[in-house]
This record gives structure tokens, C-alpha cells and sequence, in this order.
């Protein structure tokens, strides 16, 4: 009788343990950390390049002469930033993040770049043809805004190896060309270099 | 009307006492640009870089401050940023990404920022490490 009482003692413990132990978490932490914090995890292109590059290129543009000599603001299409790197990066991110902080500015405005221009030319199509809209509300075709320049550029790196050493060093640079003239308006680049060591 | 010679001397008195609080008034009026040290914001031990001088102008409306700095030598990753404030102290254009130090440890150079905007008037140096 005291063997059995003993023997159920125990396997309650067991199957109490089981069950506390199945039960305390045992998944990665997580935690939201400063998303504009230096991050330097590894030496691919990253967080920090992105604002950093985004940064220097949009404050040095608002310092042009194209800029500040202009009465009004300056009307800026965006092309694609060529990736002449050799990992993926992203660069309509890049592009992307430099055009919001020149519109904030209120010192330049943009109109649509190449890869929106179909989403543009659709929604003209369907106020104007699909028979549905209003006269007085429909935005009519043909009255689109050229832009006078426009901004293009390109991303290259040099990586060097060795056992226990890896340098990558970034260049962006970025070209603002005159679409009527071809001129180049305004050029700039911004170096970044990572070194990672064991 | 006479005066005499303990109530004249009291009359000067008088006078001196309130040109020197005016003086003071005036002095303390024309004090009021803040030093580096009030315009730079340290987060975490950064007593390695040193702040030589700040300057500031508005070129088409827009802010650009610089500020000159020596980093003693260190093996921190000491970052920066610019912070731009309004004409009534707020903070706009939200905050900038941290930019790692681009001077080297036991080097001289500029940090140099130009507001987003036309809001910002003045400027605060924020500096960190890791």
C-alpha cells in the first residue's frame, strides 16, 4: 500500500515536471531595437548604408545651384540606380528613401518615375475611357507635368578577402542630368568603407 | 532747488546702482547664445571626441550647421547625428539615422548637416557610442 501510494507520488511529480518543462518558453527572444541605429552586423550593404547614402545625396542635391537658384521648385523624374555590386541590394530603396526626403524638403518636386508610369497611365485610362466618371470630377489626359531633370546613378564595390580580414568599400554616385540639354546639372558620391576582422 | 550734500551723495548712489543692474540686465541679455556644450547631446561615454567649434547659417532657407571635432584615439564605434529644432524649441523633421564617426581615431575633421527643412532654426549635436 505504501509502495503504491509512493509509486503515484512519484509519477505526478514526473508528469508535473513534463508538463512545466513543455511549457516555459524555449523560442528566440525578441525585442525591437532603434531602426536608426548603426548597424554592423556583417559587411553587406545594410541598414545604415541605406540612410547614410539616402542622406548625404539629398542634403547635397538641396545645396545645388540647381536648387537654390530656382524660383520654383525644380521638377525631378527618378530612374533606377544601377547595381553594379556584386550582392543584391535594393536600389529603388535607395532612391526611394532619397526622393521622400527631398519632397519633404519642399525644394524640389518629382513626378512619376519609369516603373510608375504604367500604374499612372492606367488610372488616366480608366477615368477617362471606361465610360464611368464624371466630366466635371475626371482628371483629363494630356495634361501631365515633364519633368526638367532627371536623377540617375549607379552602386559599385571593391571587396578584398583574406582569411581573417574582409574590406568592402561602397561607392554611390549620383548624377542630376538636364532632359533638355543633357547637361549635367549636379554631381555627387558618397564612399562608405566596412572592415570586418576576426 | 538744494540739495544738500548727504542727499546728493545718495542720489549717486542711486544712479550707480541702477546703471550697474542695467549693465548686468544688458550683459546677460546679449549672453544668451548657447556653448557647445548646450548644443551637444551625449549619450553613452563619448569624452573621446571633442567639440572644437559649431557654426550655423541659413542658405536658402535651410540650415546648415558644421561643427569641428579631434577623436582621441579609441577603439569605440562613436556614431552622430543632427537634430533639428523650430523657432519654438520643438523637434522636427523627425529623428536622422546614427552616421558612424567618418574621422578616424586620433584624427581632426568636420561633421557637417543641413536641415530637411526650412522649419529647423537652430541644431543639436547628438553624439553616442557603442
Amino acid at each position: 500500500m505504501l509502495t503504491f501510494k509512493r509509486v503515484c507520488f512519484i509519477s505526478t511529480l514526473c508528469v508535473l515536471a513534463l508538463t512545466v518543462g513543455c511549457a516555459s518558453p524555449s523560442g528566440p527572444s525578441v525585442r525591437y531595437g532603434d531602426s536608426k541605429g548603426v548597424e554592423t552586423v556583417n559587411t553587406d550593404f545594410g541598414s545604415t548604408d541605406l540612410q547614410t547614402i539616402a542622406e548625404s545625396m539629398a542634403r547635397s542635391l538641396l545645396d545645388s545651384r540647381v536648387v537654390i537658384d530656382s524660383r520654383e521648385p525644380p521638377r525631378v523624374t527618378v530612374y533606377d540606380v544601377k547595381n553594379k555590386t556584386s550582392e543584391y541590394i535594393d536600389t529603388s530603396a535607395i532612391t526611394a528613401k532619397i526622393r521622400s526626403q527631398l519632397t519633404r524638403s519642399g525644394r524640389v518636386r518629382f513626378t512619376v518615375s519609369t516603373s510608375e508610369m504604367q500604374n499612372q497611365v492606367d488610372e488616366l485610362k480608366r477615368q477617362n475611357q471606361s465610360g464611368l466618371y464624371s466630366a466635371q470630377t475626371q482628371t483629363r489626359m494630356g495634361n501631365m507635368n515633364g519633368a526638367k531633370y532627371r536623377v540617375e546613378g549607379f552602386i559599385g564595390s571593391i571587396v578584398k578577402q583574406t582569411k581573417d580580414v574582409k574590406d568592402v568599400f561602397y561607392n554611390f554616385h549620383l548624377s542630376l542630368i538636364n532632359n533638355e540639354t543633357g547637361d549635367i546639372e549636379w554631381e555627387d558620391e558618397k564612399e562608405i568603407r566596412k572592415t570586418a576582422s576576426r | 532747488m538744494h540739495f544738500n550734500k548727504s542727499s546728493n551723495h545718495m542720489l549717486t548712489k542711486s544712479f550707480l546702482k541702477l546703471c550697474l543692474v542695467s549693465t548686468v540686465v544688458l550683459i546677460s541679455a546679449c549672453n544668451s547664445t548657447p556653448t557647445i556644450d548646450e548644443m551637444t547631446v551625449r549619450m553613452r561615454n563619448t569624452e573621446e571626441v571633442k567639440i572644437l567649434d559649431m557654426r550655423s547659417i541659413k542658405v536658402n532657407s535651410l540650415l546648415k550647421a558644421e561643427a569641428t571635432i579631434v577623436v582621441k584615439s579609441t577603439k569605440k564605434a562613436i556614431s552622430y547625428r543632427f537634430m533639428w529644432i523650430d523657432k519654438n524649441a520643438f523637434q522636427v523633421y523627425g529623428d536622422e539615422a546614427w552616421k558612424p564617426l567618418p574621422v578616424g581615431s586620433g584624427q581632426s575633421g568636420v561633421l557637417f548637416g543641413i536641415a530637411p527643412g526650412p522649419a529647423a532654426e537652430t541644431f543639436r549635436l547628438e553624439l553616442s557610442s557603442d
